[in-house]
């Protein structure tokens, strides 16, 4: 992005391409659940007691830091 | 102290954290930006001749609407992944108040003018809020601060402690407890010492106390101001402060050094550690410095940071003052000194 372009135009840009990401995150977790259910297994309370380590939480550490990466890209300069 | 976040709670943080990692491109952009810019030596000057080229550039708008949000939203945040394990860490609360550290508060204490009502930080609740010891020591300090802070915010605290010399101090204050991450460095580095914490809010002492309890140490903590203690005279052989310096106006300071030269045994050594003073920096490092902490909750940032904490410490009556910062970054910037006299 130049200077010259209005910030709020930038953060439609965001607010739509974090919208997407969610929704893609959302309908696969719903998904996810679904397909659990179906076989009898709930993992609701599971889930929420699960601790990320190792070799997964490096990838999850990577793949926040490239959704907010992505995010914030039409907010710097082009050739940043 | 072992504990495991919901999902939810976790999810969170590690957002507001990589967020936080993030703003380092919008921020190296605005840098650029203003490292242009032929600044004005006068501080007051160059912040609205700064403001001023900002205007309409994109990053700038960018780093300060998330900047504020991240200030608006870290202390709740963390609040509410508190809220979800709170119930299963109650009892374990209750039995780290048991042990041999004790909090009691000073006979007639009043909070001072300059902190009351202040959300520093702009943490939501300040320091006073229910449980806000554990929320900001053990969630928001390593899983928020440390993860994005210039080097590594914990070893700080005991690398900072080997500027004291092979000297082993028997009795030592410290000033500004909060949570209890200093004292914790504090008591490994003299286990046979004496440590004394003083500390304003009372919800900070109580995780301060756990941590003490749960590694066995014998902390006594005291809620009361760091200038006006009500402590004896001249009974530590050591007076130290971790990152409080810059929570105060020039004049709680200035008092605070004159309160521990009263504290401090003839001989006594001064050690206050604390954010590097503006006459340290270039004139784009003094503006970066004062426009983060005037967007994130430091209001007495620029009067401390303006003070040349040496001459501070000679004029409350100490000598062999001297001021420096640590390594390649400066930081933390170390203030030493010594009460005349022969301990």
């Amino acid at each position: 992005m130049t200077g010259k372009r209005p910030p709020t135009e930038a953060l439609l840009q965001m607010v739509l391409n974090l919208t997407r990401e969610l929704w893609v995150v959302k309908d696969r977790q719903l998904v996810t659940e679904r397909l659990l259910a179906e076989r009898g297994i709930d993992l609701s309370a599971e889930i929420d007691r699960y601790r990320p380590e190792g070799e997964f939480a490096q990838a999850l550490d990577a793949q926040r830091r490239q959704l907010l990466e992505r995010l914030l890209e039409p907010a710097l300069p082009a050739d940043a | 102290m072992q504990f495991q976040l919901r999902q939810r709670g976790r999810a969170s943080m590690d957002f507001a954290a990589d967020l936080g990692g993030a703003l380092g491109k919008l921020g190296q952009a605005v840098g650029g930006k203003v490292a242009e810019l032929d600044l004005e030596a006068d501080l007051d000057r160059r912040m609205a001749q700064v403001e001023a080229a900002l205007q309409g550039f994109a990053p700038r708008w960018f780093a300060c609407g998330i900047g504020d949000w991240l200030s608006g939203q870290h202390g709740r945040i963390a609040g509410d992944a508190f809220e979800e394990i709170k119930q299963e860490l109650a009892p374990r609360f209750e039995a780290l108040r048991e042990g041999a550290t004790s909090v009691e508060t000073r006979a007639g204490f009043a909070p001072p003018d300059y902190w009351q009502g202040v959300d520093f930080h702009c943490t939501a609740g300040g320091w006073t809020r229910a449980h806000q010891g554990f929320i900001h020591g053990e969630l928001i300090h390593p899983l928020y601060v440390a993860r994005n802070f210039p080097g590594q915010i914990f070893r700080q605290r005991s690398e900072v402690l080997k500027e004291l010399g092979p000297r082993r101090y028997q009795r030592i204050l410290e000033m500004g407890t909060s949570s209890g991450h200093y004292t914790l460095q504090l008591a490994k580095a003299f286990p046979e010492a004496a440590l004394t914490g003083v500390e304003l809010s009372m919800q900070m002492l109580e995780q301060a106390q756990r941590l003490g309890n749960e590694h066995g140490f014998a902390w006594r903590l005291i809620q009361a101001a760091a200038e006006d203690t009500g402590l004896p005279d001249a009974q530590w052989d050591l007076v130290t402060s971790y990152i409080l310096l810059h929570e105060l106006p020039a004049r709680a300071l200035k008092a605070v050094f004159a309160e521990a030269f009263r504290l401090l045994e003839p001989g006594g050594t001064l050690l206050m550690a604390d954010v590097r003073p503006f006459r340290d920096q270039s004139r784009l490092e003094e503006w970066r410095a004062l426009d983060l902490a005037l967007r994130g909750g430091e209001p007495y940032w620029r009067e401390s940071a303006s003070l040349d904490l040496a001459q501070v410490a000679r004029e409350a009556g100490f000598e062999e003052a001297r001021s420096y910062g640590l390594g390649e970054a400066h930081y933390p910037w170390v203030t030493l000194a010594a009460k005349p006299g022969r301990p």
